[in-house]
């Protein structure tokens, strides 16, 4: 099963949660992770060192095995290429421009939706690959750590968060940490979802930012609840939202300046307050139970 | 006329704090929210709208239903896994389709369609006489932001070049793939905000590598001060190390979340040692400017 932390606004502590989540259940379930948050993968630093194969400082051991992502592009044979212009016809993407008798191949604007190759009559576009970024497992004791991470200079994040949903789900439950926002990159980390976390703040900004990520859950037609972060009393606007939409509120965390001293020392959520990590198991194993029942 | 866009890598770290209240403290300036998912600056900044036109880009698919004989060779072609078979009618999810026609050339029946993709919407906004906001929202679920940054970017270049505004100022979004990178292209300065956690300070150097490769000049902004200050030693180091100035450090306090839930700048509703800081920013960032 997959369940996916989200949030809309950056920044609003989804990384955070999500390895507390990992780590409070990693005792009772069988637990996989994976950081989809590939522009900018953190996880590691929080469940590298809360599992024990960092040393002291930041730096994680080997990972166990790195795969590198590519995705399928035309290259075009100059040879065979007659500037027919029909692959040019076909791309939706402007990814192929023909001039003064060549076809030239821009991949940066390339969807791999491979439209190009069912129409060319010459055989002159070849299947060609160009790597985006780099998929890495790591074998805890207890679970299965795996991070996709873009290269830099890559602009195009979603073929590789699809790539780390297809490798979540089955039987461990696989807690997926996804990227901001709540346009294709976001949408590639949530459509797969059993369920969704999506973590806000409690602030106009974060307010704003959940109404956007809970317009994506209705057109998806997920099962979602809310944690709210960083919770300073006087604003109610969030929760009123909330509770207006008869969305399950899981948690409310305080803003606090020792949890954000935890939080810049790699220390999860269970070092901050004992029943709030009671409360974030047991919203943890609820989701896992609705999941398991409508299996 | 120059631009200066605030970045980040990591979300939260004060990016759209420290645009508006840079923003607020110039008498002519243009901004640019270019965070168009989560497009949070004119919640600050306040500015009325004057102006609104839809954001097209791209196509999707529609299937007749009329013409539709059911073979279903469509969802075998579809390389995006967009078409679905629900209440007894295939239907293409728009959330997912990328238009790329393959299922219209594909269709024997002909039923497949395309049309153009309204993605989102973008704004005009003035929020002070010499003040001026191109914001906008894409639509939950959207492909294009960087194409949407794109179009926010030249109309804040045309108003700016037209009324003889000297500084655009852009509130970037998070991340170094293709909004991002939409947000710092032809840009002067690249002010990168940072916080003194390892997930933050792992994200800077990524957009540090990033800005790099576009050959940027680049400033720090080292925001929630004081939770930890051997990381702060560290952002210090590697700014050393890149040869970045380091602008101003703002500490960590519970009054700047709060001060989010009025529009304006910080230092109306509050005096204290981030007041302080914001203008000492300001101040230092003229410098940058006046260098530039």
């Amino acid at each position: 099963m997959r369940i996916v932390v989200a949030s809309g606004k950056g920044g609003t502590g989804k990384t955070y949660i999500a390895a507390s989540l990992a780590k409070v259940l990693a005792p009772v379930e069988n637990i996989s992770f994976f950081d989809a948050d590939v522009e900018e993968p953190n996880a590691l630093l929080f469940l590298g060192p809360a599992f024990g194969k960092a040393d002291a400082g930041r730096e994680v051991q080997a990972p166990d095995f790195q795969e590198e992502l590519s995705v399928p592009v035309p290259s075009v044979n100059d040879d065979k290429c007659t500037a027919c212009g029909k692959c040019v016809e076909a791309c939706s993407f402007n990814a192929l421009v023909a001039i003064g008798g060549h076809v030239l191949f821009y991949s940066h604007l390339c969807h791999s939706c491979g439209a190009c190759f069912t129409v060319c009559p010459e055989g002159a576009l070849v299947r060609s690959e160009r790597r985006i970024g780099v998929v890495t497992t790591y074998r805890f004791a207890s679970f299965l750590f795996c991070e996709g991470r873009i290269d830099v200079g890559e602009a195009k994040a979603s073929p590789l968060i699809e790539d780390l949903s297809e490798r979540a789900g089955g039987e461990a439950v696989s807690i997926i940490d996804s990227p901001p926002g709540v346009s294709c990159s976001m949408l590639a980390a949530v459509k797969k979802a059993d369920f969704c976390i999506l973590v806000s703040e409690n602030t106009p900004f974060g307010l704003h930012d959940l109404e956007a990520a809970v317009e994506v859950m209705y057109s998806l037609s997920l099962p979602f609840a809310v944690i709210l972060n960083k919770w300073q009393p006087g604003y109610t606007a969030p929760e009123e939202f909330i509770k207006k939409e008869n969305i399950p509120l899981l948690l409310k965390i305080p803003f606090s300046a020792r949890l954000a001293g935890l939080y810049s020392k790699q220390l999860l959520i269970d070092e901050f307050d004992e029943s709030l990590t009671g409360k974030l198991k047991e919203a943890g194993m609820k989701i896992i139970a609705e999941i398991r029942e409508k299996q | 006329m120059k631009q200066i866009v605030v970045l980040s890598g990591k979300g939260g770290t004060g990016k759209t704090f420290v645009s508006a209240n840079l923003a607020l403290q110039f008498d002519e300036i243009v901004a640019v929210d270019a965070d168009v998912d989560a497009a949070n600056l004119n919640i600050l900044l306040a500015g009325e709208i004057q102006r609104q036109e839809l954001f097209h880009a791209g196509k999707e698919a529609y299937i007749e239903q009329d013409l539709c004989t059911g073979c279903g060779l469509c969802r075998e072609k579809c390389p995006f896994d967009a078409v679905e078979y629900k209440e007894n009618t295939w239907r293409i999810n728009h959330l997912v389709c990328e238009g790329c026609t393959i299922c219209r050339d594909s269709c024997p029946a002909g039923a497949v369609f395309l049309s153009d993709k309204v993605s989102g919407r973008w704004y005009e906004s003035a929020f002070g006489a010499g003040r001026q906001l191109f914001h906008a929202e894409l639509f939950p679920g959207q492909d294009n932001s960087g194409k949407l940054v794109t179009v926010l970017r030249q109309q804040a270049e045309r108003y700016a070049e037209k009324n003889g505004r000297e500084l655009i100022i852009i509130d970037g979004p998070p991340g170094i793939a293709c909004p991002a990178m939409a947000a710092l292209t032809n840009t002067d300065l690249t002010v990168l905000v940072t916080e003194p956690t390892p997930t933050a300070i792992d994200d800077l150097k990524r957009l540090i590598g990033l800005a790099d490769s576009f050959r940027l000049k680049e400033a720090v902004v080292i925001n929630k001060a004081g939770i930890n200050a051997e990381r702060e030693e560290e952002i210090r180091n590697i700014c050393r190390t890149s040869n970045i100035p380091v602008l101003v450090s703002i500490p960590f306090s519970a009054n700047v979340p709060l001060s989010l839930r009025k529009p304006g700048a910080y230092t109306e509703q509050y005096n204290d040692n981030i007041s302080k800081a914001l203008r000492s920013l300001y101040n230092a960032l003229q410098k940058e400017i006046a260098e530039l």
